[in-house]
């Protein structure tokens, strides 16, 4: 009978136990590191529904190539880029493409400089609402740049486009976002 | 709004952001886990220990296997090889290559067989008994006589003292009667036999050798096992051993073995075996198990408030008393599965045995009863009632199964069978959604009946 000998695993243990494709390891390791993954996979999915399935295909990958962690850095973080790449491959480069190509944001959004940001009142329920509501496109550069910290260049590999490219994703992401955080406050000032 | 503000306040709300994850995520992975097993492994090998059960289990059984037969063949080697029995290997031998020889070929082969039988006449001067008479000319009248002959015979060739001595004895079965050209004609095949059989014997056999009666095989061999078919219904007390594992939660775990105890179990089945020639059996049918296991739990308290009373009847006090009330009901689990069993039987008129390992596939697999859920409430578990992640799977899996089968028969077509076995559940009975793993393995004895048919 196997019982743990300890009631917390270390990562080396559970890695261990996940190659072994030990089932409880599997679910050990899905307790612990999901609700962070899940957070990861709901920036980069459409919906909640995209994002349990980013997550669920996620872990299928990690407990098939968990051996292949050698351990350069932290195991949370190979788990992010595993849940990262999923995401990615989900949204595939002809969606992306084609939003790029259709999209128009040559209106230049004016938002006042306050002294008290205009997205201070939001959480981060609203701001994955947001986000969740980008374009393809936009959402994983956006993701990628100012969440996981990718470089541009990198971004520009990891989606198969030019830097440049990414550069003005990431613009008119922002943009895109500032006017819908506008707007959100426009309607709550009327409301009041 | 400044670019970096705004980024950093983004990054910062989804700092910790850890929504709370829905449990139907981890019941998809388990099953798509389940989906990308290999058909063709029935055993689930993430174990290791299965494994090396399995190839153990496997090897002994070769290895006994090969030893038996080892052991027919030494027999066999003991004793005096006729002609015949190589003449029949050679035939069997040449019939699986479909090479047609001319009859030229064949009178060239006689020819080498004829100066070959003049060389040995010419070496053994002496000829003891019933050897080889020999002379040019006989030999000559040979090949034709000998094309035209159907004979049965049997040919034994040994060596005494350095002599080559054919015997042969024969039984003409059409009108021509036996002449000497033919017993030589026999007697050169016999030497070609003998110096080279490859070369010769397996191109000569399929035109004109002679045509041979088979020795009957003894009866004692032939009432052993080989090449029949039974219908066998056994029934039989079973032994459980339980097996529990839970990785995160302990008490869960003591709560729930101290919550149940086995109380008996039974299998009974009906299956086809069918033994071939070479001993090797397979067996195949329907398997029923039953496993009765008490459940005892508590089941809320019982409060009682105890009124004193003094003698004269006045109430001078009270108290409560608490009792912790128990439910109690047998869980019933049933299994129906077929077993694919691959074995080895031998034995005599009387008494045979039949070594088996293979495989039970489940196709069915219902539970009764209750248990404990990890806050310690009566669950039910029954199958048909509405699902909840405590009950059981309705379908196990395969378990691994090795037996021993001893039969006595008790008239022509009937034999008393005791069948010591052993199962080993390979899978959880529970669902993957909880941590407790439950499985029963099975240790008992089958009586019943085997019908020859």
């Amino acid at each position: 009978m196997k019982v743990f000998k300890s009631t917390i695993l270390t990562d080396a243990e559970l890695i261990k136990g996940c190659i072994n494709k030990d089932a409880a390891y599997q679910k050990y390791l899905f307790n612990r590191y999901a609700s962070t993954l899940l957070g990861v996979s709901n920036r980069y999915a459409r919906n909640k529904e995209d994002a349990e399935d980013i997550l669920q295909d996620a872990f299928v990958k990690i407990f098939g190539k968990i051996q292949q962690y050698k351990g350069n850095g932290s195991f949370e973080g190979w788990l992010r880029r595993v849940v990262v790449n999923t995401a990615l491959k989900k949204y595939t480069r002809l969606r992306f493409d084609k939003e790029i190509s259709t999209d128009d944001f040559s209106e230049k959004l004016k938002i006042d400089n306050n002294d008290e940001p205009a997205y201070s009142h939001l959480n981060e329920k609203d701001l994955l609402i947001l986000i969740n509501n980008l374009p393809d496109g936009y959402r994983l550069v956006f993701n990628l740049f100012v969440i996981e910290g990718y470089q541009h260049d990198e971004i520009a590999t990891m989606l198969n486009i030019q830097s440049g490219t990414s550069r003005s994703q990431l613009v008119k992401a922002r943009n895109l976002l500032q006017k819908e955080i506008l707007l959100r406050q426009r309607v709550i000032v009327k409301a009041v | 709004m400044k670019n970096k503000l705004f980024d950093d306040f983004v990054k910062g709300e989804f700092g910790n952001y850890k929504p709370e994850v829905p449990l139907h995520i981890w019941e998809n992975i388990a099953k798509q886990k389940e989906n990308k097993k290999p058909l063709g492994i029935w055993f689930n090998l993430h174990s290791k220990k299965i494994a090396v059960f399995a190839i153990a289990t496997i090897i002994l059984s070769s290895t006994y296997y090969a030893y038996v037969q080892k052991n027919k063949y030494d027999t066999n080697k003991n004793t005096k090889i006729t002609a015949f029995q190589k003449l029949q290997k050679l035939n069997k031998i040449h019939l699986e290559t479909e090479n047609e020889i001319s009859n030229n070929t064949i009178y060239n082969e006689l020819d080498s067989a004829k100066n070959l039988a003049i060389n040995i006449q010419k070496n053994n001067k002496s000829t003891n008994n019933n050897t080889l008479h020999t002379t040019e000319n006989n030999l000559d009248q040979t090949i034709p006589n000998f094309k035209k002959q159907k004979i049965k015979s049997k040919t034994n060739i040994t060596i005494k003292e350095g002599y080559l001595d054919l015997e042969t004895t024969k039984q003409v079965t059409d009108k021509e009667s036996l002449t000497s050209t033919s017993i030589l004609a026999n007697s050169i095949i016999g030497a070609i036999i003998y110096t080279s059989p490859q070369k010769f014997v397996p191109k000569l056999a399929k035109n004109n050798l002679p045509n041979t009666t088979t020795i009957p095989c003894p009866e004692a061999e032939k009432n052993t096992a080989g090449n029949k078919r039974y219908v066998e219904m056994y029934g039989g007390p079973d032994y459980i051993l339980r097996s529990f594992e839970d990785t995160s939660n302990s008490n869960y775990l003591k709560q729930r073995k101290a919550s149940t105890g086995i109380h008996y179990a039974y299998s009974a089945g009906v299956r086809y075996t069918k033994v071939f020639g070479n001993g090797v059996s397979f067996k195949t049918g329907i398997n029923y198990s039953q496993i009765n296991e008490n459940f005892i739990a508590k089941d809320g308290y019982l409060v009682e408030r105890v009124y004193v009373i003094s003698n004269i009847g006045d109430t001078i006090g009270s108290y409560i008393n608490t009792i912790a009330k128990n439910k109690t009901n047998t869980n019933i689990y049933r299994n129906v599965d077929v077993p694919i069993l691959l074995g080895y039987e031998l034995g005599n008129k009387k008494l045979h045995t039949n070594i088996s390992a293979g495989v039970l596939v489940n196709i069915l697999s219902k539970k009764k009863g209750n248990v404990i859920d990890e806050k310690g409430n009566i669950v039910d578990i029954s199958s048909d009632k509405k699902a909840n992640i405590y009950q059981y799977k309705t379908n196990v899996g395969i378990s691994f199964m090795a037996s021993v089968g001893f039969y006595y028969k008790l008239n022509k077509n009937m034999h008393f069978l005791a069948e010591p076995y052993f199962r080993y559940s390979l899978s959880s009975i529970t669902k993957p959604e909880i941590s407790l793993k439950q499985k029963y393995h099975t240790a008992g004895v089958r009586l019943g009946l085997r019908l020859d048919f």
